[in-house]
């Protein structure tokens, strides 16, 4: 019994660790891909956008109702919310949304949406 | 089956998506209870962080040591009510009180859970007779988060905290979600569904309806004893809560619960006809030794709660303000158990009137005026068969408890590296007279990645003996001494935490956290079963010794994005110096507990993984109990064995629907004996012999589970 139980939780660990660092690569491309100064190394690069709006959201809840709405946009490939900075940084498949769409998808939730400006 | 499970578990962790949310800072989700003026503050100067899926976690922010279960933490099992919900925590062991009624215990630093404070939103609730079911009544749905404060917490809620407080943070009015439902399927047909609707009506006034309904079809019989393993349940939970938010800056809030719950438990027989018959409590007769007339418990519980909440700020910057704090609560508890019949309703008032200054940013303190008032209306009659002959025991009447105090709270902080938290209250205890209570709380980081700890004071509390020990019921013992006495119990907690928040991996919230904690006990109700044989013996501790030393190590790491471990481990030392026996292991109190959760979710959090593995160390059991399935002899005294319990739950998330499958206790551990007692029927213990006893509970009683479930959430547009 014991056995199997070890051999559960090192399967489960392995299985879930090999997965992540997949996603994690995953990740790392999208870094590479939304830097101004990267080479697009791959050709997936170039079917993802990042869009980084301005959104005032003032609480935990509105953070959590962007999250959980944008979240599920079509298109929608990454999603980060700050309510420090007020933003809600997105990444994108441009073949299946747009800046536009999703603007109006914040907007929708009830909040005013500006692109932010890059640095 | 076993190994089927398992290797599915494994390979579906193996599948994923490519989506991820996240949203940027601390790991979960911090709830600053200011208690004084408003559980909670909406905006951007109160300490809310929002993470992506944090379920269980040490709070860093706070003064004392604070566990928080999140949101997300309520969602990781089926977590149909409050009891449920601390499966993953190594702090709150969580137990049924006997193999009859379903009603659960936690334990807190190896003590009953009847020694930690239950708040709803900074209210005491659960106390008295709302106390045996009181898990159960919290729908898990229901909750927003759970911060459980270990050790001697502020005294502004009064000192009934003897090991911790357990606050609950309820869905808010303010949440834009018009309808939330959720509803789950357990495989031994046990059923639950809860709605929710925050409601806004304008930007002053807003309000949430809570609805819950639970019970179960089918009941089953799994270890083939007599007795069903779960009872016949129905229950019926309503709230409304309202929040006024004035221009001014005055805060009201207000709400009504009520709830009807009824439970029908023990023997299942069959007569002649072939048809199953259970307890009838209009014709049960211990005398009866013949026919069929199954032992059992049929209970009805029913209460109503109504709150009011003011805070009136009295300067521009809301520097000073005053809050008035007042509840209702009517309990009604009728219960049968065979031949014993306890018929008891409550009422309960608390109000708590603060007036707070925050001088700066370094001083700050809160004075006021509590009182609570119990009004018991009790009946009470049992007949036992005791040294062959039947006993009678009965009372009954009305018991006013009353207590009155004033308080004062003083708060300093030198920056972010110290604070202190000195809190002393008196109060007058109705027929015990004045106590004074101090307590004080530090907290000092002496660099950014640690944080140190320390807190100590004393708790009072009414004992409450039978309901506190509603198990007691459920047995053939006679009930000797001062059972029908509140006693004023009376104990001192401290201890410390040392956090190491260590900078690896993948967020900020790995962390390495020790912590110690001693309760001694002054004056306890002590509940025994060992001094006479086939009796329970209820006695005052008085000069003798009782103390609990509780020592857990907690580990939380995120590896990678989105792959969190938790890891606790907590070993408990709890002592109590019995009539004619000397000082022994306190028994039914298990000596360890280990947790490991893992959880995995895939990004943007369409699929989560969670599995929960905990060890559950052994507990000495009473002398009677040996030669029961699973039971050990060591050093001339009994243990229970240790035991593994397995979780897994995999969510699947679309926009507003969630969909969860999961399974718990995987390795289909039960306790195999639960019904002690010498005398058998056909192989079924004769609950009519004074031996019977169904409260010997140390395992879990029911193998294993799945379960299926539904959340849908309406967002306010």
């Amino acid at each position: 019994m014991t056995k199997i139980i070890i051999l559960a939780l090192a399967a489960i660990i392995a299985s879930s660790a090999t997965a992540s660092a997949a996603n994690f690569q995953e990740a790392t491309n999208f870094v590479e891909q939304t830097s101004d100064n990267a080479p697009k190394k791959k050709k997936a690069a170039k079917e993802v956008k990042r869009v980084v709006f301005n959104v005032h959201m003032h609480c935990a809840s509105c953070v959590k109702k962007v999250q959980e709405n944008i979240a599920f946009e079509k298109g929608v490939k990454d999603l980060k919310v700050s309510l420090d900075e007020h933003t809600v940084d997105i990444l994108y498949d441009p073949a299946k949304t747009s800046e536009q769409t999703l603007k109006a998808a914040i907007e929708a939730l009830g909040y005013h949406a500006s692109v932010k400006a890059e640095k | 089956m076993k190994r089927t499970i398992l290797s599915i578990l494994a390979m579906v962790l193996c599948t994923n998506a490519y989506v991820f949310a996240q949203v940027y800072g601390n790991s979960g989700q911090i709830i600053d209870t200011t208690s004084i003026y408003g559980e909670r503050q909406d905006s951007l100067d109160a300490a809310v962080f929002v993470s992506r899926q944090a379920g269980n976690y040490l709070s860093k922010g706070k003064e004392i040591r604070t566990e928080v279960i999140s949101a997300a933490g309520l969602c990781k099992m089926a977590c149909c009510n409050l009891a449920e919900s601390f499966e993953n925590s190594a702090s709150v062991t969580v137990g049924y009180s006997d193999a009859v009624t379903g009603a659960r215990q936690i334990r807190l630093l190896g003590l009953s859970g009847t020694y930690t404070q239950m708040l709803d939103e900074n209210r005491p609730v659960m106390r008295g007779l709302s106390a045996p079911f009181g898990l159960s009544y919290v729908p898990g749905q229901w909750l927003e988060s759970i911060q459980i404060a270990k050790g001697s917490s502020s005294v502004i809620n009064g000192v009934e905290s003897m090991t911790g407080q357990i606050n609950l943070e309820h869905r808010k009015p303010t949440d834009e979600k018009p309808l939330f439902i959720n509803g789950v399927i357990m495989s031994d047909t046990k059923m639950d569904l809860n709605i929710a609707s925050s409601l806004q009506m304008g930007y002053k006034w807003s309000t949430v309806i809570l609805g819950h309904v639970s019970g179960n079809i089918l009941t089953h019989d799994m270890n083939k004893d007599g007795f069903i393993d779960e009872p016949k349940m129905l229950q019926f939970n309503l709230a409304n809560r309202w929040l006024y938010q004035g221009d001014n800056g005055v805060q009201i809030r207000f709400g009504v619960r009520a709830l009807r719950d009824s439970r029908l438990g023990g023997q299942s027989l069959t007569d002649e006809n072939g048809k199953k018959v259970m307890y009838d409590k209009h014709t049960y007769d211990i005398r009866n030794t013949t026919g069929i007339d199954p032992w059992g418990s049929d209970i009805l519980n029913q209460s109503i709660n109504g709150y009011f909440k003011i805070g009136i700020p009295l300067t521009e910057n809301n520097s000073q303000n005053i809050a008035l704090v007042a509840d209702y609560n009517f309990q009604d508890l009728g219960s049968y158990f065979g031949s014993t019949q306890y018929l008891a309703s409550q009422h309960s008032g608390f109000a708590n009137l603060l007036y707070q200054n925050e001088i700066n940013e370094s001083h700050k303190f809160t004075v006021g005026l509590s009182a609570t008032l119990d009004r018991y209306i009790e009946d009470f009659n049992r007949t036992v068969f005791h040294e062959a002959k039947y006993e009678n025991s009965t009372f009954s009447g009305i018991t006013n408890l009353l207590n009155a105090g004033v308080f004062g709270e003083y708060t300093f902080h030198a920056g972010e590296k110290f604070s202190a938290i000195a809190g002393l209250r008196g109060d007058w205890y109705y027929k015990a007279g004045f106590r004074v209570s101090p307590r004080l709380t530090l907290k000092y980081a002496p660099i950014e990645e640690i944080v140190i700890r320390a807190n100590g004071g004393r708790g009072l509390r009414r004992a409450t003996p039978l309901v506190d020990n509603i198990g007691v019921f459920s047995t053939g013992k006679l009930f000797k001494g001062n059972f029908n006495e509140h006693l004023l119990e009376d104990a001192w907690t401290f201890g410390g935490n040392v956090t190491y928040y260590i900078p690896v991996g993948a967020s900020s919230n790995t962390y390495l956290s020790f912590d110690y904690f001693r309760t001694q006990f002054a004056q306890q109700m002590i509940v025994d079963y060992e001094h006479f044989a086939n009796v329970i013996d209820f006695y005052s501790l008085d000069s003798k010794r009782s103390y609990t030393n509780s020592y857990q190590l907690d580990f939380n790491i995120e590896p990678i994005e989105r792959f969190t471990i938790t890891a606790t481990f907590r070993y408990t030392d709890a002592k109590v110096e019995l009539a004619d026996r000397g000082l022994v292991e306190k028994p039914m109190t298990s000596r360890y507990k280990g947790v490991l959760n893992l959880q995995y979710a895939t990004r943007l959090n369409k699929w989560i993984f969670d599995f929960t593995a905990s060890v559950n160390g052994p507990c000495r059991v009473y002398d009677f109990m040996k030669g029961m399935s699973g039971i050990k002899e060591k050093n001339g005294n009994f243990y229970s064995p240790v035991y593994p319990l397995l979780y897994a739950q995999i969510t699947r998330r679309f926009k507003g629907w969630d969909v969860y499958v999961g399974v718990e206790n995987i390795t289909n551990f039960r306790q195999k004996d639960v019904i002690c007692g010498s005398v058998k029927d056909n192989g079924i213990v004769n609950p009519r012999q004074p031996s019977f006893d169904a409260s010997c509970v140390w395992g879990p009683l029911m193998g294993i589970k799945a379960n299926a479930g539904f959340r849908f959430t309406l967002w306010k547009k």
